[in-house]
């Protein structure tokens, strides 16, 4: 996708998002346009709101308010709520609009109480409407993508954190999402078993799939990301390419974040 | 009569059919079962919708709900009983008198089962409180981000995840209830204990007849928690057992 003039109509447009929690503003003014078969990396320092940012694109939580947001070319209605907050004015609509977003969590969440091919087969079935035998065929060959057939009669419990991620990123895919939301996937894992599950995302961002990334991981968003943004105190400090951000950062905070890192 | 219950053996006086009152102590623990189980039904519901008011809901619900665990916590379930039996038709009649209605007829059954759901469901909600709190809010936001419809959600994820946690004290509040219902003897209703003390009473034989009573409600409990213990193996299947 690198390189490539994305022309289609996007997939994510989102504008001038504010959010606070209390008094605390953390989103003062975010701008994010994501293009069908783009990789979006949100980097930052803790703090910086870019897990926020992510949530807000599924409204997990609610923006106090925001210029526009549309999602799969549809704009989210929002409407005034208590405080100057804004509330969800469509249940519907946002329930089906979610239904075509995938997320991956830090912590994985997958459902202790399902099997790792229940876990995949429960949106198909429950939002989806799939038939069962359908929707163990798609978590069977979702399972096999991300290599671990053999454990799909097991519950997450008796997995590895890779594993576990590994089976929330096929349960995510289930639902066949035009975008795959991304909140540090690999912040809750043993350094030795971020590999695995940074391989799994880097064959999806291969195959042309259309994902945003909040991360820790420079690396991997220096190889897979198509852009990169870097949020600073709540606002867009620097968007790029990789090589713009991480090879001639222009802003000092830009520069400090990556010699911190390094 | 009196002279031939004194000749008649323990198998003789426990036997289903008369002279022995077997037969009676049965129905009436028949009856018990039936109120305690009514009643804990509706204690759950009374718990499930009260641990999400207190959960999701403003000061005025959940001050409402305060108001409602403190009368349970403070007023003796006798009391209760007596007031749903005794005092309540007559308010009811008074206001169904009132709007030109026919008057109704509250028997210890109806009575009981109120009393026994009514006191269940301040327990249960906090019951219930407590394990809804040990669901991890990820867990709902996965299900959310999915777009599944808040009742699915529910009664797909939340309840599943809660059992677990609520399972031990659901356990306790149904012997609760069970023996609860015991109380119904003193506005005249034939449960286990009343037909036991008629029993014993007629036969003047008051330890063989309390004495299985007491054996009846301990095999309703000890099925029970054979009962429960099969559904906390289930609520936790997932659970790694180390």
């Amino acid at each position: 996708m690198r390189g490539q003039e994305h022309t289609a109509a996007p997939v994510i447009e989102l504008r001038d998002l504010y959010k606070s929690f209390g008094q605390v503003e953390v989103l003062k003014g975010i701008d994010l346009t994501a293009r069908p078969g783009e990789v979006i990396s949100l980097i930052g320092g803790s703090g910086s709101g870019k897990s926020t940012t992510l949530r807000c694109l599924n409204l997990l939580e609610i923006p106090t308010s925001t210029g526009l947001l549309k999602l799969l070319g549809e704009e989210v209605r929002l409407k005034p709520g208590k405080n100057g907050h804004s509330e969800i004015s469509d249940h519907r609509q946002l329930r089906r609009l979610r239904s075509r977003l995938g997320m991956v969590f830090q912590s994985f969440n997958l459902w202790p109480h399902m099997t790792l091919e229940q876990n995949v087969m429960e949106a198909q079935v429950q939002v989806l409407g799939r038939h069962k035998e359908e929707a163990g065929e798609v978590a069977r060959q979702l399972l096999d993508l991300v290599g671990l057939s053999e454990r799909r009669e097991m519950y997450p419990s008796y997995l590895s954190g890779g594993q576990q991620q590994r089976g929330a990123i096929a349960r995510a895919l289930a639902v066949d999402p035009e975008v795959m939301l991304f909140d540090e996937p690999t912040s809750a894992l043993d350094p030795e078993l971020v590999g695995e599950v940074l391989d799994v995302m880097q064959g999806l961002a291969e195959e042309g799939r259309t994902m945003i990334i909040v991360t820790h991981e420079m690396k991997f968003a220096a190889d897979v990301a198509d852009r990169v943004i870097f949020l600073n105190q709540g606002r867009v400090e620097e968007e790029g390419t990789p090589e713009q951000i991480f090879e001639a950062p222009k802003s000092v905070r830009l520069q400090q974040f990556i010699q911190s890192i390094n | 009569m009196a002279t031939a219950y004194r000749d008649m053996s323990a198998s003789e006086l426990l036997s289903l059919t008369p002279p022995g009152w077997g037969g009676v102590l049965l129905d009436g623990l028949i009856v018990s079962l039936q109120v305690a189980l009514l009643g804990y039904l509706i204690g759950l519901c009374i718990g499930l919708v009260g641990a999400t008011l207190k959960r999701s809901g403003g000061p005025v619900i959940r001050d409402l709900m305060s108001v409602y665990t403190t009368l349970v916590r403070a007023i003796p379930e006798l009391v209760l009983i007596l007031l749903a039996y005794f005092a309540m038709p007559e308010l009811v009649n008074a206001l169904l008198t009132a709007a030109g209605q026919p008057r109704i007829e509250i028997n210890g059954f109806v009575a009981g089962v109120l009393v026994i759901g009514f006191v269940q469901g301040a327990y249960a909600t906090e019951v219930l409180r407590g394990a809804m709190a040990s669901v991890p809010v990820g867990h709902i936001e996965a299900a959310q981000s999915f777009g599944m419809h808040p009742w699915r959600i529910f009664h797909r994820i939340t309840l599943p995840e809660l059992l677990p946690s609520a399972l031990p004290g659901l356990s306790n509040l149904w012997l609760i209830a069970t023996k609860d219902t015991a109380l119904l003897a003193v506005v005249g209703f034939t449960e286990l204990t009343l037909a036991a003390r008629q029993a014993a009473g007629a036969t003047k034989h008051h330890f063989l007849f309390l004495m299985a009573a007491g054996a009846l409600y301990l095999i309703v409990t000890l099925l029970s928690a054979q009962l429960f213990r099969v559904l906390e193996n289930r609520a936790n299947r997932g659970a790694r057992h180390v």
